[in-house]
Parts: structure tokens; C-alpha cells; sequence
């Protein structure tokens, strides 16, 4: 169990670069996006050492960068501090980025890419992260993250879903997408997989049939399959398996079918946090049954049909899905 | 002033209220004011654009901070920063302590393409406003360069 989910691919030719200066592939289609010129703006974290062969990559594909800050993992950083409760998950010690720095250890280096220059600007003037400055919490305005969201190219009825839902102490947005949702998901609206390689788009769509999202994913998908049909295949294959959905970065994808309520796997992988996984409370039970059922209340593991484990669960969340091609 | 306090409450609901986060303390910074003013503008585009003109007309006698702060982040939202900068610098004349005031500030040299400005500003705020309040440094010399 959990053997055969892989979540990593090299590509052949085009950006395999990114994969080599990455070491991971996790967003390796939307930087081929971006390449390709589908997507408005990309922006990733890299190692600051690989900053020449950054520079290299985007020659190799007529794109635009610009740096921004340089992070360094540092132990203290996650301390309390004022205006902290909306911070993400992942911290780290941050300076603005000069190439004298270059060769600071264990660094990455915020990175925006586009091909064209005037998005490039527009995605870097909003896309800065949030920062802890002398025990205080410093966010950029909600008006720049929406910004941020149309100049990397995402779908207006997406932002502005994302405006009414992105609240988490109000919303499981993944739930009210769901709840969105008309028609059979469609692979191309299927977001869970965004940090994990294989997933046409990165943003959050306003349903799982979003008519921008699927022409958006279908044009990239068009071009991908010209460039690496492989990956194309996989993706495919990766999008429509079934998948557990508690909320973003604590979700479960299976090998498997699914019949009522209830998922039969062979084999599983929990997708969340990559540095983090305390939000993963099904894999030890998971890993003793071949069935995991949803209920109204509670979420119950099996083995054929005997009852392993169950535990309660919170309204919106825990839903089975599986999109379709 | 005092109709434009009581038009922008009619129109959406809300109070021109800014509770200020001196830089010295560990409060947290209100940013629901300028929240409320970027729903405003994909809301009701028509409300935003009205109660923005009020705002700049209201800030031109300039004596009330709360009032130029807004008329700041009217501007902000509506992507006239040069004119947002300039009503924060006003703001921070009136009321030096706001940390919130000198923040919109770096945002908008952030968006005028002075990140240099926007990173001191962020990174050394308690100083830099301690300096401006002991009178070391004066606004304008908070320069719009990639320094």
C-alpha cells in the first residue's frame, strides 16, 4: 500500500530544465504554461544557487523573470506573533534578493516568470508573500491578492468566487465549488493535484465543470500533448482517479473505483502539505483496510466488511469525488 | 466632511472607523476599512466610482486623517497610485504613530515600481517613523527609486 502513486515526472526535452534545477516537478505544468505563453504568469520558489541556470532556462524559452525575496529556513520563525492567525503554513527567514547572495545555503528565491514584460511587472508588484517583521504580521492589501489572480491568468468568475469563498473560518471552498457544480466534474476543473505535478491548472475554480477553466486547461492540453504526450497521458490518468476532499492540502487520491458511498483501493496517497503532514489523520487506518466510506456524520475505514476505524467528521467536509475526461 | 462620513455609512453599511496600530505596540493592523472599499469596487463599480469622488472631495480641506486614508485607498484600489501615495503622506503628516498609514505608503512605492522604498519601509518601519517624528527625515525624501 502507497507504493504506486507517484507524483514525480521528468520530462523528456521541453522544460525538463525546471525539473533538473527544481529537483521536483511539482509545478512543472503550469512553468510549462507559462513557457508556452497560455499562462499570463507563473511564480515558484527556487534554489538560490540555480540562479544562473534560471537565467538559462528563460533565454532557452523567451521568457521574463524578475526575484523577489530570498527565504532561508530558520526554526524560530513560527513564534507568535501580531496579525499571525492568516499566515500560511510554511515559514521562513526573508530578505529582498541581491546576487551577492547567491551563495547563501539551503535558500530559495521567489521567482515570477512571464513573457511578457508588463505581466511579469503586474504579477511581481502583487505577488509578494506575507511577511513577519518585528513580531508583526505584514499581508498585502486584499485588493492585490485578487489583482494577483488575473495577472496570473486565472478565469474572472474564478476570482470573483474565489472573493465570496475564500474565508476559512466561514467556507470549505472546495466544498462550495462543489456545491457549484451542475454538471460531472471535469478533469480540467480538478485542482487537488496542483502542487503535486500532475493538474492543468493552479487556481481554485468556481465549480468543477467551470466552462473558462475547462476551455483554459483544454488549450494547454492541446499544446502539452504536441510537446509531451506522456505527461498528458498521466495527467489525465492522475485527474480522474477518486479522491477523499477534507479541504486544500488535506485531501487523499485512490487507486481504486468508487461505488455509493464509498471508495474500494488497492492503494492511496495522502496529498498535503509537503513539509507538514499533521493534517493527515486517515493514512495509518487507511493503510489496514481496502474501503473507506463517507456518511452523512462520520468517515469509516474497512477491511472487506469488517469496521476498522471510524471518525466524525465536520459538515462540507470528507466528500467523495471523481472527475471525469 | 461630516455628509461624507454619513454618505460612505448609507452606501455600505460601514463606518469610516480605522482603529490605529501605533508602530510601538504589538496590536494587530485593522485593515477592514480597505477591505470593505475592494468589495466595494467589484460590487457596485457604480457606488465605488461615486463615493470615490466624495472621498477626494472630502480630503481636499486635508485635516482629517481617517478621511485622507481613505480617499488613499480609494485611489489604491482604482490603481491611481501616484495619488494614493500622496494622500498617505498626507495621512501620515496628521497622524505620524499609524503604522497602517506608513504601510500603504511602501505599497504604494511597491506598485510605482520602487520596491527599494517598499522594502526600507517595511523592514525598518519603527525607525524610519521614529526618525520622521524626531523630525531626521521628511517624507519626501522617502524616494519612489529602486534603492
Amino acid at each position: 500500500m502507497q507504493k504506486n502513486i507517484n507524483f514525480y515526472y521528468k520530462p523528456e526535452s521541453f522544460c525538463r530544465e525546471y525539473v533538473e534545477i527544481k529537483k521536483d516537478s511539482n509545478q512543472l505544468i503550469q512553468f510549462m504554461a507559462a513557457a508556452l505563453g497560455i499562462k499570463k504568469s507563473y511564480d515558484d520558489w527556487f534554489p538560490l544557487d540555480k540562479i544562473d541556470e534560471i537565467g538559462g532556462m528563460c533565454r532557452q524559452y523567451k521568457l521574463n523573470c524578475k526575484f523577489d525575496w530570498i527565504f532561508v529556513p530558520q526554526g524560530d520563525v513560527s513564534k507568535v506573533v501580531s496579525g499571525g492567525g492568516r499566515l500560511p503554513t510554511t515559514k521562513m527567514l526573508g530578505f529582498p534578493f541581491k546576487e551577492k547572495y547567491k551563495n547563501i545555503e539551503n535558500a530559495s528565491v521567489h521567482v515570477f516568470f512571464s513573457k511578457s514584460k508588463e505581466n511579469l511587472k503586474l504579477s511581481f508588484k502583487n505577488g509578494w508573500y506575507p511577511l513577519i517583521i518585528k513580531n508583526r504580521a505584514i499581508h498585502k492589501p486584499y485588493i492585490d491578492i485578487l489583482r494577483f489572480g488575473y495577472f496570473l491568468g486565472y478565469p474572472n468568475c474564478c476570482i470573483d468566487f474565489f472573493r465570496q469563498y475564500n474565508n476559512h473560518f466561514l467556507y470549505n471552498y472546495l466544498f462550495e465549488a462543489l456545491k457549484n457544480t451542475k454538471t460531472e466534474p471535469h478533469i480540467y476543473c480538478n485542482p487537488l493535484l496542483k502542487d503535486h505535478t500532475f493538474s492543468y491548472i493552479y487556481h481554485m475554480p468556481c465549480s468543477y465543470n467551470c466552462k473558462a477553466t475547462v476551455s483554459y486547461a483544454s488549450t494547454l492540453r492541446k499544446e502539452l500533448s504536441k510537446l509531451e504526450p506522456e505527461l498528458v497521458q498521466k495527467t489525465d490518468e492522475m485527474l480522474a482517479k477518486p479522491f477523499l476532499v477534507f479541504k486544500e492540502q488535506n485531501t487523499y487520491t485512490f487507486e481504486g473505483e468508487i461505488k455509493k458511498n464509498s471508495i474500494y483501493y488497492s492503494d492511496f496517497a495522502f496529498i498535503g502539505n509537503k513539509v507538514d503532514n499533521s493534517s493527515d489523520a486517515f493514512s495509518d487506518i487507511m493503510r489496514k483496510g481496502n474501503r473507506i466510506e463517507a456518511g452523512k456524520n462520520e468517515i469509516t475505514v474497512y477491511h472487506d466488511n469488517e469496521k476498522i476505524a471510524a471518525r466524525q467528521k465536520n459538515a462540507g467536509e470528507g466528500f467523495i469525488i471523481q472527475f471525469k475526461g | 466632511m461630516e455628509n461624507f462620513y454619513m454618505l460612505f455609512r448609507k452606501m455600505t453599511g460601514r463606518i469610516i472607523s480605522k482603529r490605529a496600530s501605533s508602530y510601538k505596540s504589538d496590536d494587530e493592523i485593522d485593515e477592514t476599512l480597505f477591505e470593505v472599499i475592494s468589495r466595494l469596487f467589484f460590487e457596485n463599480r457604480k457606488s465605488f466610482h461615486y463615493l470615490k469622488g466624495k472621498a477626494l472631495e472630502a480630503a481636499k480641506k486635508g485635516k482629517d486623517a481617517s478621511i485622507l486614508s481613505t480617499a488613499g485607498y480609494f485611489c489604491y484600489v482604482d490603481c491611481d497610485f501616484k495619488k494614493a501615495k500622496s494622500f498617505f503622506q498626507k495621512a501620515i503628516k496628521l497622524n505620524p504613530n499609524d503604522l497602517e498609514h506608513w504601510l500603504c505608503l511602501a505599497f504604494c512605492f511597491r506598485q510605482l515600481g520602487g520596491e527599494g522604498s517598499f522594502n526600507n519601509i517595511i523592514m525598518h518601519y519603527d525607525s524610519i517613523i521614529k526618525d520622521f517624528i524626531d523630525g531626521k527625515i521628511e517624507i519626501s525624501k522617502l524616494s519612489n527609486k529602486n534603492n
